[in-house]
């Protein structure tokens, strides 16, 4: 029970620490795509504290909270929050990918390169 | 007239003699408005028609059509050239070989888009970063000295043709100094007002 109560207040530490690493990245990085992207990762990172918050809290208090109708542990909600946030942070990388990913231009510039004929150095001619 | 093109030939002169040898270098050219369209031709021309050489055009004061209509029509192959356009704010992603960024405060896209670029890039490879005085107008002068030291710590890292581009009446002192002390040459096109 005891490792139990440690192993959920350090995860707790943990997640709180992220959250404070990922809001002071933040206020350095100006508005943008990467911005937003953070800020998605922060909301993902913030249900999951929540619910380890939440669990940890109830480990030591040892209260089970039953809403009616919610079933026997509320605190999986965030984590369903959690997930449906992180689908909204993939989709966002998906979209900073297709913006940001110059991999298929470089190819292509790299084709019409090799396609051009080499410069020939300009060889002065010596005076006679 | 003639004056006009004798300059123009002392500037291809001046940046051959400077660059032709080296491989990778940060070039810090200030221009006065009449000739900053020609330079920045002039510069791009040099580097991609005669050098062959692939690169980035980062704009912040013409857009990506204007600057590719430009380009094209003074025969320049702009195949060869990823722009980045940070003046159109309707735009946002990527059509063709063109990433619009939406804004020129967004700093943080313009440095990832342009370490995406530069990393898609095979061999010798450059960046034009047109312009400094108009990252001023929208940017707090901190902020800006703080993105040149960046960007110049990133073209020593990306090993690469380096060239920034700048209004020299539009651009503070201090940070003109400092700019001045980051690369390895200046070429001043100030010319009367």
């Amino acid at each position: 029970m005891v490792h139990l109560v440690v192993v959920s207040v350090t995860t707790v530490i943990f997640g709180i620490a992220s959250l404070l690493l990922v809001s002071r990245a933040r206020n350095r990085l100006s508005e943008g795509s990467i911005r937003k992207y953070m800020d998605n990762f922060a909301i993902c990172l913030a249900f999951i504290v929540i619910f380890s918050v939440w669990q940890t809290a109830r480990g030591i208090v040892g209260v089970d909270i039953g809403i009616e109708g919610l079933g026997t542990y509320p605190e999986y909600i965030f984590i369903v929050f959690a997930y449906m946030a992180f689908i909204v942070a993939s989709f966002r990388v998906l979209k900073i990918s297709e913006e940001f990913g110059f991999k298929e231009d470089g190819r292509k510039i790299e084709g019409i390169i090799k396609q051009k004929p080499p410069i020939k150095p300009v060889v002065k001619k010596a005076k006679k | 007239m003639i004056k006009k093109v004798v300059e123009m030939l002392e500037l291809k002169e001046s940046f051959k003699k400077e660059v032709k040898s080296l491989k990778d270098y940060i070039l810090l050219v200030t221009v006065d408005a009449k000739n900053y369209q020609k330079t920045a031709i002039d510069i791009v021309k040099f580097l991609v028609n005669e050098q062959n050489i692939p690169g980035v055009y980062v704009t912040l004061n013409k857009p990506y059509d204007i600057m590719q209509r430009i380009l094209s029509s003074n025969n320049i192959d702009t195949r060869l050239v990823i722009f980045i356009d940070a003046t159109s704010r309707t735009k946002v992603g990527k059509v063709e070989n063109c990433l619009y960024i939406g804004s020129p405060e967004k700093l943080s896209d313009m440095s990832v888009a342009m370490d995406q670029a530069i990393k898609s890039l095979q061999g010798d490879k450059f960046l034009i970063f047109d312009s400094l005085n108009t990252l001023s107008i929208f940017n707090k002068p901190a902020t800006v000295a703080r993105f040149i030291h960046f960007l110049t710590g990133k073209m020593r890292e990306w090993k690469i043709k380096g060239i920034i581009m700048t209004l020299e009446k539009e651009t503070e002192q201090a940070l003109m100094d400092e700019l001045t002390q980051f690369s390895d040459f200046r070429i001043d096109r100030g010319g009367e007002s």
